[in-house]
């Protein structure tokens, strides 16, 4: 089966909330992609209650980001009109961060938007979400979700952390053309020849797999380093930017710390 | 508070000491029988002789004597045995602790019946044990000890602190006499340090009237050391105990011939290796210093190559390499079987190697009291000459090298200075001691308060820390889930045992970055590496590490599996260990620096490393002008070109001569006040002599611009201010976090409370922005990263110097090494979008030449 490759559209720089650019995939500033033939907003690794978590493990860590993302997140349905909210994974961070305020907020999030739907593709932290889905307000709760050309899963299988057991190629199955997952939390680090160097979170479609960015904020993140055919967008708050170009040169500047004698 | 000339006779029960010592041969020296004697009358203070004049005995001969006579009182002959130690002996390094072990076990056989004899009660033990409790000590062990504890316990300040936390450690240290510290200058200036003071204010609670004894190397500072020991107010009764032995240090220069060939930079320089094998050769036994690990790992390899045939003989000990392999080195050195040994700062300390002939120091000496600690590493015996060698790597370190030789003749030695309020610190002690069976607020204060370090706590500042430790600080009150410690009647306790299990754990103030452990595909364990080495490499991919030339055969996240590699090590990729940023001294840069100016004025005698140099200096004053105690030389430099033809990077060098971490300031203070005008990017180096700022823009060329540039006026708003402009506080918090228990612990945590130290800073700075540790990570950063108090001196006194601007067409012999210094850190006032667009214009650029 061939790869499919969407048009991919982005809201450029400034966020650009006006208008939408063309595509069949759009990514959005904040850290989310709409596919706008079926109106679905695509996010990934949310890990709410990370922070509490980690208070019930006796580290003073304040809340605060959580309440952010879904303020975030609430903005993204309403502006684009989203039928449909699907999480790529790792929705709540642990059970033991799973208080009745965490669930609460989400579940206060959730009935605002009656009208569409929220389904999560369970991540490696959802054990917890899973027994609790009702409560969250989820529709469904799948561990993969094929709508060829599409498929949506948490962890794509690439050819490092595959298992043993699990040798199919991603996209085998007819129709399925590209694997939209999360669980990295992409980061890219961008240098220029002259030494200076920023890193971000961004989106990467690496072959038949495209990663969308955490969108939580307390998450880390893993920096890739993409391909030579691998596509490459900064994912901020205030915008997305494609920055494939920049990236490619990996060639990093070399330290110049040998020996040196410039009259030799 | 000074030794007294004339030493008052030895009081008749305390001769048997001296008899002892006597029948090994030695004759002991004046500083030790006024140890004795001043430990035996319950005295505190601190012992200051050189490595090697028998500090240890002086310390632990006197512990002994005090028993002794306290064993003459009915309530502590009454004590049964094994229920607590009587001297706790705090090392610096668990690596010391079993040969600590050793030389405190020794005079124990033989002082058995004198130490004893008062006894009445037939009980008490014929001979006295020593035992130790480290973090390697096993949880069987620890049973052990806490079954039947030994009269002598070694400990580190990390194994202390988790005793003080348990229930029962009123009882465990109720029979405490005496605390010995050893080397008690390394600890001084660290958050350990820090940590034993607040330990040894408890021990003073729990029971007053113990004794407390430091062992130290030579400071300029030698009261402030003693009042941290002991706290300000022990310091009235305490006293400082000098050794007045004479230690003889033969040290010289190797100089490169001929001097075109050697480099001007750079610090793998290995030009000089015949002759550093020349020297090795004519000693049984060396140990040769390098300033890195990865120095570190390039000698011994070239060595390695050269002299096959020391195979056997040749070791590799530095902080990365497995416990194990360095245990074999260590124990090779004392049986006087190793050739030579080449090390890191991990065999500056204590181990008394007595075969160890002579000392190479590869680099930079950076300073002079450690280029002595290390000078003591060899003729390791009472009256022995020590002998050292300065193996200068490029030709700038050459007048290093002739610098501190000038200094060490003179006498003179740089001082040590103590931290004062690690919040951090303060938040994990408090939890400690709430685990141990609580406290009472005001109590715990006035404790604290008893240390050198928190002297001056004001209240709101110990409200903070102990809010912190019980709910978080302010931002995190309304939040019920988190308690470290709850007031139940008063008093505080730690909130649940599982908490105080958790603490514990956590107990101590060393952070390493996150590493990785290095083992062999077929077993067995040869070290760590740094992940983001480790996380480079691809299978397949060549390094050298732990003196071995390896092959990555895969890396699963937590270990780098190896196999052999074939062939030479020489061009091998070496991991590079971050630290390692020791700035040269004050007193050695002013040395530095006259040595520099001395050169240019004809006539004077000169050193042979001085004289080498030569040529480089001239070619200096030639192309630029020599740097000079009155002036500040500045030059600006363009290098490269566009596609377009105009010069692609602007380039100005300083040279205050101040240590690379107040140059590190110096350039971020600079790059900050330029580009808060005009947003600009700019990337910035430091090295001992001097600084870079490099930027696409024009640099400022008329004197009162950088007058303003370099005012000393508003430093310290400016330097916090541009702290926001790097990532340098960002990246301190680590350490500040991990104490203050906002990180877990090692790298086996539980995956779910994993977070970076980066991230939990930026929540915090969002949410929770008069946290009182952030403001603690941007201080830590100005006086670590930066060295401020010394970089306010520095400001201070470049108001007072000419300022000489030159342009040079091409980067001057001076400027050179901090051209290929490596960058960094970046400094910028660019929003993002704009970074971006001027990275794309260059790789077009340079993309089109």
């Amino acid at each position: 089966m061939k790869a499919f490759l969407p048009r991919i559209g982005c809201a450029g720089p400034g966020g650009a909330p006006g208008r939408l650019p063309e595509g069949d995939m759009i990514l959005l500033a904040g850290r989310a992609a709409l596919l706008p033939a079926s109106r679905t907003l695509l996010i990934a690794d949310l890990h709410l209650g990370k922070a509490a978590t980690f208070r019930k493990a006796g580290i003073p860590v304040p809340e605060g980001s959580s309440g952010e993302d879904l303020t975030r997140l609430d903005g993204l349905i309403a502006t684009h009109s989203v039928k449909r909210v699907l999480i790529l994974g790792d929705l709540l961070h642990a059970a033991a961060g799973c208080t009745p305020q965490v669930v609460g907020e989400f579940r206060t999030l959730r009935d605002r938007h009656p009208a569409t739907g929220f389904v999560l593709i369970l991540g490696n932290h959802d054990l917890a979400a899973r027994r609790i889905g009702a409560d969250l307000g989820l529709d469904s709760c799948l561990s993969v979700l094929d709508e060829a050309p599409y498929r949506f899963v948490h962890i794509a299988a690439t050819g490092s952390d595959r298992h043993e057991d699990d040798k199919a190629e991603p996209g085998l199955t007819a129709g399925i053309g590209l694997v939209i997952a999360g669980h990295v939390h992409p980061r890219v680090v961008i240098r220029s020849p002259s030494g200076d160097r920023l890193a971000e979170r961004c989106f990467h479609l690496e072959g038949s797999v495209f990663t969308l960015p955490a969108f939580g904020s307390f998450t880390g993140g893993q920096t890739v380093s993409p391909s030579a055919t691998a596509r490459v967008w900064l994912a901020r708050d205030d915008g997305v930017l494609d920055v494939t170009g920049l990236v490619r040169p990996a060639e990093r500047r070399r330290h110049r710390g040998g020996d040196f004698n410039p009259v030799r | 508070m000074t030794a007294r000339a004339a030493a008052p006779r030895l009081p008749a029960d305390l001769l048997p000491l001296r008899t002892w010592y006597r029948g090994r041969g030695w004759k002991p020296f004046p500083f030790q029988e006024e140890v004795w004697r001043e430990a035996a009358d319950g005295s505190s203070g601190l012992i200051h002789a050189p490595t090697g004049t028998g500090k240890t005995l002086a310390a632990w001969l006197g512990a002994l004597a005090r028993s002794r006579r306290l064993g003459l009182t009915a309530a502590e002959a009454a004590r049964p045995t094994g229920a607590g130690p009587k001297v706790v002996w705090i090392t610096p390094l668990r690596a010391l602790a079993a040969d600590t072990l050793g030389a405190l076990d020794e005079p124990l056989a033989d002082l058995a019946g004198w130490l004893s004899s008062p006894g009445k009660d037939r009980r008490r033990p014929a001979r006295w044990r020593v035992g130790m409790r480290t973090g390697d000590t096993s949880t069987q062990d620890r049973r052990r000890l806490r079954a039947r504890w030994p009269e002598g316990l070694v400990t580190t300040p990390e194994s202390l602190s988790v005793l003080l936390s348990l229930e029962d450690c009123d009882e465990v240290f109720g029979g405490l006499e005496t605390v010995v510290v050893d080397e008690w200058h390394e600890l001084l200036g660290t958050k350990r340090g820090v940590q034993t003071e607040l330990a040894l204010a408890r021990l003073r609670t729990l029971r007053p009237g113990i004794a407390i004894w430091g062992l130290s190397a030579t400071l300029a500072n030698l009261d402030t050391a003693l009042a941290a020991l002991v706290g300000p107010q022990g310091a009235m009764q305490a006293r400082v105990v000098s050794a007045r032995v004479p230690r003889k240090i033969v040290i010289e220069t190797l100089v490169p011939e001929p001097m075109e060939r050697f480099p001007w930079a750079g610090h793998m320089g290995m030009r000089l290796l015949p002759q550093v094998l020349d020297v090795l050769e004519r000693a049984s036994t060396s140990l040769v210093f390098t300033n890195t690990r990865a120095q570190a790992e390039r000698w011994h390899d070239a060595i390695r190559t050269a002299r096959p045939d020391w195979k056997d003989t040749l070791a590799l000990h530095h902080g990365s390499v497995d416990r194990d392999l360095r245990t074999r080195a260590e124990e090779g050195l004392r049986r006087g079987r190793m050739k030579c040994v080449v090390a890191t700062s991990s065999l500056d300390l204590g181990v008394d190697f007595g075969p160890v002939e002579q000392v190479l120091q590869i680099g930079s000496p950076k300073g002079i009291a450690r280029l002595l600690q290390r000078a003591g590493r060899s003729g390791h015996a009472p009256g022995a000459t020590g002998r050292l060698v300065c193996v200068p790597t490029h030709a700038l370190e050459l007048i290093e090298c002739a610098a501190a030789r000038g200094a060490i003749a003179s006498g003179v030695v740089e001082p040590r200075i103590p931290l004062e309020e690690p919040l951090d610190v303060l938040a994990q002690h408090i939890v400690t001691v709430a685990a141990s069976g609580g406290f009472r607020a005001d109590e715990l204060l006035a404790e604290v308060r008893s240390t050198h370090a928190f002297a001056r706590l004001d209240d709101a500042a110990w409200r903070w820390a102990l809010g912190f430790a019980a709910h978080g600080g302010p931002a995190l009150s309304a939040y019920p889930d988190f308690a470290r410690i709850k007031e139940r009647f008063g008093r505080w306790y730690v909130a649940s045992p599982s908490m105080a299990r958790r603490h514990r754990m956590s107990i101590g103030t060393i952070t390493g970055d996150a590493s990785v452990d290095v083992k062999w595909v077929g077993g067995g364990r040869l070290g760590s590496v740094e992940e983001s080495f480790a996380s480079r490499l691809s299978p397949g991919d060549r390094f050298l590490f732990a003196g071995r030339s390896l092959t990555l055969f895969r890396f699963d996240g937590l270990v780098a599996w190896v196999k052999r590699s074939r062939g030479r090590g020489q061009g091998l990729e070496v991991p590079r260990w971050n630290g390692g940023r020791m700035p040269l001294s004050m007193l050695l840069s002013r040395a530095v620096l006259d040595l520099v100016q001395s050169a240019g004025t004809a006539g004077k005698k000169m050193a042979p490393e001085v004289r080498a140099v030569l040529p480089l200096l001239a070619a200096q004053a030639r192309s630029s002008r020599l740097p000079d105690a009155d002036t500040l030389l500045i030059e600006r430099t363009a290098t490269g070109r566009t596609g377009r033809g105009e010069p692609a990077m602007h380039h100005a060098f300083l040279f205050p001569f101040e240590g690379r971490l107040v140059h590190d300031g110096l350039a971020t203070l600079v790059a900050w006040r330029i580009a808060r005008a005009t947003p600009a990017t700019f990337q910035l180096a430091a090295t001992d002599w001097g600084l870079q700022l490099a930027g696409r823009r024009l640099l400022p060329g008329d004197e009162p611009t950088w007058r303003q540039l370099l005012s000393p006026t508003n430093l310290l708003d400016d330097l916090l201010e541009c702290l926001n402009g790097t990532e340098m506080a960002r990246r301190h918090f680590r350490e500040v976090a991990r104490v203050a228990g906002l990180v877990a612990a090692g790298q086996r945590s539980e995956r779910q409370t994993q977070a970076s130290a980066g991230l939990i800073f930026d929540v915090l700075s969002e949410h929770d922005a008069d946290n009182r540790l952030l403001g603690q990570a941007r201080r830590e950063v100005l006086e670590r990263q930066f060295e401020f108090r010394r970089m306010q001196g520095a400001l201070d006194r470049i108001a007072t110097l000419d300022l000489v601007i030159v342009d040079t067409p091409r980067i001057s012999p001076l400027a050179f090494p901090l051209w290929a210094e490596h960058i960094q850190s970046r400094l910028t006032t660019q929003g993002w979008l704009e970074r971006i667009m001027e990275m794309a214009r260059e790789l077009e650029a340079t993309a089109g030449v």
